[in-house]
């Protein structure tokens, strides 16, 4: 297909993109009406299936052991883990702010709200990182218990999505279009969103 | 912050008039503002209630609080993907896909909790 002038118009010397509604959407089958890039939806599609088998293994594993389960869970701090949830949810609402100020073509605003973003990530980490700490020093660690192998993958997985989600907040930072932008605080909310499916499911259900 | 906010208010109509692909990302403040503080509050209360009934002996919690964390935990995740990832104006299929993920996880972290339940009587 040729690109015609409406299309180039869209790339324009600010920097600003946006999908090309024709192509796009022979390409994608309706995923171009979705904000960023249509490959990170399908990113974010598979993410959510790996995690989601994680969550049903979790508690398929809780049917063999119900006392166990319970009991390991304990030594887990449910405050903690509410306390990252909100974290979680105050950086979303930081990305979202972000995608309003690249709309706004303000570069500055946007990556400030990114660096909010970012900030409330690595807060997410140390508290995670002080929670592994307190298990550690109690002497509980990946091989204790089929209770704790569980957690120590489902919740150690998740940190690393919120380290690479760092480095994607980053690298859209350094080049703020609005698809890089949407693209990037997509890949956020994901990680956003898994975590509060894993918050009840591991902390609090018993 | 206020100005943030308040600049981003004042720039909703312009959002909602333009005519790009990803107008339905176009999420005012305030109801970003909305969903999150929803989410939080579910978020507080959960944790309330948890620490309320804490007993720390590891009791099974019955169908209905099961039922009633894993609806709390669903929501935000649902509010999250309409609001924030801007699933809101997607196809009927591709929205429908995220929402069956979703009732299967619900479906079946509750259907384990039933058998447990179960199997505990």
């Amino acid at each position: 297909m040729e690109p015609d002038q409406d299309t180039i118009a869209q790339h324009d010397d600010s920097g600003l993109m946006d999908h090309d509604p024709q192509s796009a959407s022979d390409a994608w089958g309706g995923l171009e009406a979705l904000p960023g890039h249509p490959l990170m939806w399908v990113l974010i599609l598979s993410e959510l299936v790996v995690f989601g088998a994680f969550l049903l293994t979790f508690s398929a594993a809780r049917i063999g052991d119900p006392a166990g389960f319970a009991n390991d869970q304990l030594h887990l701090d449910r405050v903690m883990g509410g306390i990252n949830t909100l974290v979680l949810l105050t950086s979303g609402l930081f990305a979202v702010f972000a995608v309003r100020a690249i709309k706004k073509d303000a570069v500055l605003q946007c990556r400030v709200w990114l660096a909010g973003t970012a900030v409330l990530g690595i807060v997410f980490l140390i508290v995670k990182l002080i929670e592994y700490g307190t298990k550690i020093d109690a002497g509980i660690g990946l091989e204790t218990s089929t209770f704790f192998t569980l957690y120590y993958l489902i919740t150690g997985f998740h940190a690393l999505h919120v380290v690479m989600g760092l480095g994607v907040l980053g690298v859209v930072a350094i080049w703020p279009n609005l698809t890089n932008i949407e693209t990037g605080t997509a890949f956020w909310h994901m990680i956003d969103m898994v975590w509060v499916l894993v918050f009840p499911v591991i902390y609090l259900l018993r | 912050m206020d100005r943030h906010l308040t600049v981003a208010a004042e720039s909703d109509d312009i959002s909602a008039s333009s005519t790009t692909l990803n107008d339905g990302h176009g999420l005012s403040s305030r109801t970003a503002i909305f969903v999150w503080l929803l989410a939080s509050g579910t978020t507080v209360m959960s944790m309330v209630l948890a620490l309320i009934g804490d007993d720390r002996t590891g009791a099974m919690l019955g169908i209905l609080p099961a039922m009633t964390i894993m609806m709390v935990g669903s929501l935000k995740a649902w509010l999250i993907l309409r609001y924030y990832l801007g699933l809101g104006p997607s196809a009927d299929g591709w929205r429908g896909l995220f929402i069956a993920f979703l009732i299967v996880i619900f479906a079946g972290v509750l259907a384990a909790q039933a058998a447990m339940i179960l199997m505990n009587r």
